[in-house]
């Protein structure tokens, strides 16, 4: 009897000290997208029994939610697509045959918008969305993607990453190192990270791309004196001091050892390994890698500015976006431009996105799942965030181009930044030259 | 079955007392975290506007500096070739950040540094305020440019021609994120984020990011909480109101404050998840809840441990119960033999024995008594433990407590060639008050050591007193020839069954509790005990007690004038010349000491000693005849003799007990035999005119008591048991009673309640003696508590029953006695 009192009193306290600590809380009242877009927003028409043709680069339109958007319209609208995926060797080439009218232009295309499309001919070719409705309900990042000389060309339909510097949170902690605020003390991070025998950061040199220079590119040709410069060709990347900045960052890293010893034999295939074994304290990249590509525990990562050489704060690089362009010419063109309306509406892409880790497209985008790790680092992101321009507005600009930088890297005393930048501007004038167009 | 109900109810009433106090203190503590939540949401909400106030001002600074900066230059450029204007506007937008500017004459072609996709800006409203001379500000628009889109505001001046009228506007776009800085003020340590909407809810600027982009969106898909609905709200931002207003998103409590940003209808928002602002209390009170249910566990747990401690402790003192009642047990058990055989040996004493005969007897009877109080001591024991322990003053005469100690001394030593002597200053009195037993009790414990672990040599007791406050102190020294005490074991001597090296805790013959005992008896006594002690030499305990003064101030070793007696001494033994020496000296005797026989029967024969001394064989083989007899002799008795009769067969000699021989000298020399004050010694009382009962279970203890009685010659009955008594009382005329305490079926107890309540009263003032083997302080209060009128311990002794008889029927003798000469 004396325990079972015993017992009853303390189970008595815990319950009303449970009650006590827990009532502040409220059951929760989840709103979702269904609730706020019931029903359509825009009128995206009516059946009509056309069939639309996409084309667009194979496996882009294997993306779940474009299928889903896909497979949408077809329950809603009863209208058919067909949606062609060509290899990436072979859709320029295709391209070329449309261009030349050896071929006829598919309804719809998908890919990326600036200098990418300049080839196409946007102004005669694509329709201009600037007056639609849904170019409102873009955001800022987004619209700016769309934007190709002074118009809207496309919609933007595609996931939105943050890139920057993921980093180990545990590493840091255990080392009890704080999220640099500069240049300086990310140097001073990765000499810490060294002397606790972790290779402050991974680069896989062998996947040129990943060299990532365009991130602190994006925000020296935000001004449109150097982007119109490099455009011209009176201008050069051997002519910015930034980009002698940013050069000097990569091999500061190497040879420092702050990249390992086995950077320039590093692939993407080493990424996944390289974060979640611990060896590796960093990498540049965007946040939807952690759950698109990496197969460990993505919450022990963060999300940092990319600091590399420039801006002195540190840069996050705004996303890459792939555009549905409609071909103004078509036949179907009101199906087509119905199509577009259909996709744009919050109704339906809230219904594609819905569970995708991206950052939002559109305004009412409140299906999608940001990353904790944008969430996490949202105020800083929101300070030193850029918009990728440097991809979509220099002419003949190719992530490819980093080659040099990282033959710079190697070359050890026999090669100079200038010669390194030198070789970058080369590379790109031949871009140009062999595409004028570009 | 009684008890056990009795314990479940009580347990009930625990259980439901325990869980009342904790439910107080729940609701308490519940009460305290709501107003503490409470107190802590209004400092948080006064937080958010300061917050507020601060994007407000740097907003409305920053705007208004702009629109300074505008005006300033639209002075300016009127005063420009128009060729130069657009140029100067660059270098403007340069140097302000603006993402282009232009001017506009009053046709409304905006001449732009940016290639604009509508240059005519006639029709907009910024044009037209500002051609009627106010500075605009737009809301928010979106700017599509060739390769770029920005979101931002518009800025226009009037341009004044050169008589000061409106010739035009100069606008300029400022790009919203050009603000941004405004809401990087901290709040709730980055925690808290803030907003600027405009009219429509859409987000202006904004730090983080926001469903639909839209705060009324937000606001339409959210519970509000609170009384205020989402029309009131919105009717109150639109009307330039301020407040506070709480909403669950998602499961997450939100707390938003509003204010206007007094700037196209914009308001400011600032937004804090309620966890984050409670997150400093949540700590707080989640600690104090974890603080809280600490103490009550220990609490609880410190109720467990008293409940236990107490369930312990009740069995602990059932246990002492149990011991108290087994040595009493025992203690009766112990003393019924031997009050058979010390009150056989005192009717032994009172009969016609030969001075062999009552000798032996005489040591019977005082080891039996030594006995008996090792046996109190073992009583005693436990009292001490249990802070129980008393002292019994009482007068009590020094010389009785050294003779009982050197008899003691001489059983202990028994036939070890170890002297044991008594060397007593002339400073202490005869008589003294306080607890003679218990310092017995020392003595014999310390004597008791000294004398088992000294194979040769002797034993010395050395007693001194002095006066302080109001009684005196006296100081015992016992300084023994044996094997001493190790360095390392000297402070554990006193320590309770502390078992050291030298055994010396061995006092009470292997209870271990001997110096301890006498450590807290001497501290009972406003004492000290200490020793020095060399290991392989020896060792000296000096006891320190208080004791009150006598009622004479006599001293122990007369102070009589010595004039005219000089004693002759035999001894061979140096030590002991030394110590006669040494006590005559103190005394100022004269004397001759004489380590040769012949030496002394010559100084005998020719000397005029007044007193002689020396061993029995010596002096039986002296011619009397050739010396006057004037010398008186005397026997130099060993310690193996008695010291309190003379010799056998020797009446012409008196003897002098050499442990105490200061002490018998000085009796000798005044013709004083030095003995102990018995009331053998003296005539005893007669009582042939009172009637006496006696009331013993055990047949001897009758026998014992009867023939004890007889002694003063009263009219003796026997009866063994409480209703034999109860009747016996009934039927005849007692004067005084002697009960056993301890009977089987009606004890002691019961039967004196019987005898006192007879009818007629006759019980009442009947005086009644408990016969009692608990001779314990607290049993004697015992006895007074429970009517009894007085005791006699076991053994019984002839002097406490002559001592009885005087107090209770001496006045009934003499007057039966006069009525019977009458």
């Amino acid at each position: 009897m004396g325990k079972k009192a015993a017992s009853a009193g303390v189970v008595v306290l815990l319950a009303v000290f449970l009650l006590a600590a827990c009532s502040g809380r409220k059951d929760q009242a989840g709103s979702s997208y269904r609730a706020a877009f019931p029903e359509p927003v825009y009128d995206w028409g009516k059946s009509t029994g056309e069939t639309l043709v996409i084309w667009g680069i194979y496996p882009e339109m294997e993306r779940s939610y474009i299928v889903k958007a896909f497979e949408r319209y077809r329950s809603l609208t009863g209208n058919e697509l067909e949606v062609i995926q060509i290899r990436r060797e072979e859709f320029d080439e295709k391209m070329i045959r449309v261009m030349e009218g050896r071929a006829e232009w598919p309804d719809i295309l998908l890919c990326y918008g600036g200098t990418n499309i300049d080839s196409y001919d946007p102004d005669k070719n694509f329709y201009d969305f600037t007056e639609a409705r849904w170019v409102e309900d873009l955001t800022d990042t987004a619209i700016n993607q769309a934007v190709y000389n002074g118009k809207i060309i496309g919609l933007p339909h595609w996931e939105a990453s943050v890139s920057g510097t993921i980093y180990n949170k545990e590493i840091f902690k255990k080392y009890h190192l704080e999220v640099p605020q500069n240049q300086e003390e990310f140097l001073q991070v990765c000499e810490s990270l060294k002397d606790n025998g972790i290779i402050p950061l991974y680069m896989p040199g062998k996947e040129i791309s990943m060299l990532l220079y365009q991130f602190p590119l994006d925000s020296i040709v935000e001004n449109s004196e150097i982007l119109d410069g490099l455009n011209d060709g009176s201008m050069g990347y051997a002519d910015l001091s930034q980009m002698v900045q940013i050069v000097l960052w990569y091999k500061l890293m190497a040879e420092k050892g702050y990249l390992g010893e086995s950077y320039a034999e590093d692939d993407w295939n080493g990424m996944n390994e390289a974060m979640d074994s611990g060896r590796y304290a960093m990498m540049l990249c965007w946040d939807t890698w952690l759950y698109t590509d990496f197969q460990g525990d993505a919450s022990r990562f963060g999300l940092m500015p990319a600091f590399m050489g420039v801006p002195e704060e540190g840069t996050f690089e705004g996303p890459n976006l792939g555009m549905f362009l409609v071909n103004k010419n078509s036949d179907r063109l009101d199906a087509a431009l119905n199509f577009i309306t259909f996709l744009a509406d919050p109704y339906n892409y809230n219904a594609a996105f819905e569970g995708i880790y991206t950052a939002p497209v559109f305004k009412n985008q409140v299906a999608s799942i940001s990353t904790p790790q944008y969430l996490e680092a949202e105020s800083v992101i929101e300070r030193h965030f850029h918009n990728s321009i440097a991809w979509l507005r220099i002419r003949g600009f190719s992530q490819m181009d980093a080659s040099c930088i990282l033959e710079y890297m190697e070359s050890g005393g026999g090669m100079s930044a200038q010669d390194c930048l030198r070789n970058m501007d080369r590379l790109r004038a031949e871009r140009i030259k062999e595409n004028p167009s570009r | 079955m009684k008890s056990s109900i009795g314990k479940k109810v009580g347990t009930r009433i625990f259980a439901a007392v325990l869980a009342g106090v904790i439910i107080i203190f729940a609701l308490v503590s519940a009460f305290y975290i709501h107003n503490f939540d409470q107190t802590l949401l209004e400092e948080n909400q006064s937080h958010l506007a300061e917050v507020a106030d601060h994007i407000v001002s740097y907003i409305q600074a920053a705007v208004e500096n702009t629109l300074d900066s505008l005006e300033t230059a639209a002075d300016a450029l009127p005063l420009m070739a128009q060729e130069e204007r657009v140029e100067y506007l660059r270098q403007m937008v340069e140097r302000h950040g603006f993402t282009y500017a232009g001017y506009a004459q009053r046709d409304g072609i905006l001449h732009a540094t940016e290639e604009l996709p509508h240059s005519n800006i006639s029709q907009e409203d910024y044009f037209q305020g500002a051609l009627e001379g106010k500075r605009m500000v737009t809301g928010l628009m979106r700017r599509i440019l060739r390769n770029r889109a920005v979101s931002g505001i518009v800025l226009a001046v009037p341009l004044r021609d050169s008589d000061g009228e409106t010739a035009g506007v100069l606008a300029a776009m400022l790009d919203i994120s050009r603000l941004n800085d405004a809401l990087r003020t901290d709040s709730f340590g980055g925690a808290g984020y803030s907003y600027i909407i405009d009219a429509q809810g859409n987000l202006v600027l904004h730090n983080k990011s926001m469903d639909y982009n839209n705060f009324f969106r937000v606001l339409e898909n959210v519970k509000i909480q609170g009384k205020r609905g989402l029309d009131e709200i919105l009717q109150d931002m639109a009307e330039g109101g301020s407040g506070m207003l709480t909403y669950n998103q998602l499961g997450m409590d939100q707390y938003a404050y509003y204010c206007p940003l007094g700037l196209n209808s914009w308001t400011v928002v600032n937004i804090v998840p309620r966890e984050v602002v409670m997150s400093k209390t949540d700590l707080l009170i989640r600690g104090m809840v974890g603080i809280s249910i600490a103490a009550v566990v220990i609490f609880l747990v410190l109720m467990a441990v008293m409940g236990a401690l107490w369930v312990i402790s009740r069995n602990e003192r059932h246990a002492a119960e149990m011991k108290s009642v087994f040595l009493a047990n025992m203690s009766h058990e112990i003393r019924t033999p031997m009050n058979v055989i010390l009150g056989i040996s005192e009717l032994l004493l009172q009969s016609e024995l030969t001075e062999k005969q009552k000798v032996s007897v005489q040591t019977i009877l005082s080891s039996g008594q030594g006995l008996l109080t090792i046996i109190n001591d073992i009583l005693d024991f436990s009292k001490v433990e249990s802070g129980k322990y008393t002292i019994v003053e009482g007068d009590y005469e020094m010389s009785s407590l050294l003779y009982d100690i050197a008899t003691i001394a001489a059983v202990r030593l028994g036939k070890k060639p170890v002297d044991f002597m008594v060397e007593v200053d002339k400073s202490v009195p005869a008589q003294l008050v306080g607890d003679m037993v218990r310092i017995k009790q020392i003595l014999v414990n310390i004597i008791g050591n000294a004398a088992k672990f000294t194979e040769e040599g002797y034993v010395r007791l050395a007693v001194r007193a002095e006066e302080e406050k109001e009684g005196i102190r006296l100081t015992m020294d016992v300084e023994d020839s044996g094997v001493g005490i190790k360095k390392q074991d000297m402070a554990k001597l006193f320590v309770s069954f502390n078992q050291v090296d030298t055994h010396y805790s061995h006092g009470m013959e292997g209870t271990g509790l001997g110096l301890a005992i006498s450590k807290a008896l001497c501290q009972m006594m406003d004492g000290t005990i200490s020793v020095k002690s060399e290991y392989g030499k020896g060792s000296v305990f000096t006891i320190s007690v208080f004791q009150k003064k006598g009622r004479s101030a006599e001293r122990l070793l007369p102070s009589s004038d010595w004039e005219g007696r000089s004693v002759l001494i035999l001894e061979k033994s140096p030590r002991r010349r030394e110590y006669f020496a040494g006590c005559m000296e103190q005394m100022g005797i004269n004397y001759t000491m004489c380590s040769e026989e012949a030496a002394f029967v010559e100084a005998l024969y020719n000397g005029e000693f007044s007193h002689a001394c020396a061993q029995r064989e010596v002096l039986q083989k002296v011619d009397l005849s050739r010396f006057l007899g004037e010398t008186r002799l005397a026997v130099l008795a060993g310690q193996l003799d008695s010291g309190m009769a003379d010799i056998g067969g020797s009446p012409v000699f008196s003897s002098v007990y050499i442990p105490l021989f200061g002490l018998q000298l000085a009796g000798f020399l005044k013709n004083f035999r030095g003995k102990r004050k018995n009331q053998e010694d003296g005539p005893l009382r007669r009582y042939p005119h009172v009637r006496l009962l006696v009331v013993d279970d055990n047949e001897l203890n009758l026998q014992i008591a009867e023939g004890l009685l007889e002694l003063f010659g009263p009219r003796v009955d026997c009866v063994q048991s409480g209703p034999e008594a109860v009747e016996a009382v009934k039927k005849n005329s007692y004067d005084l009673v002697f009960l056993d305490h301890m009977m089987p079926g009606m004890d002691g107890v019961e039967t004196l309640r019987k005898i006192r309540a007879l009818p007629g009263g006759a019980g009442n003032s009947l005086p009644v003696v408990a016969l009692t083997a608990n001779a314990t302080s607290s049993a004697r209060v015992m006895f007074y508590e429970e009517g009894f009128d007085d005791f006699v311990p076991k053994p019984i002794s002839v002097q406490r029953i002559n001592e009885l008889l005087q107090k209770w029927v001496r006045r009934v003798e003499e007057e039966r006695c006069q009525e019977e000469t009458e």
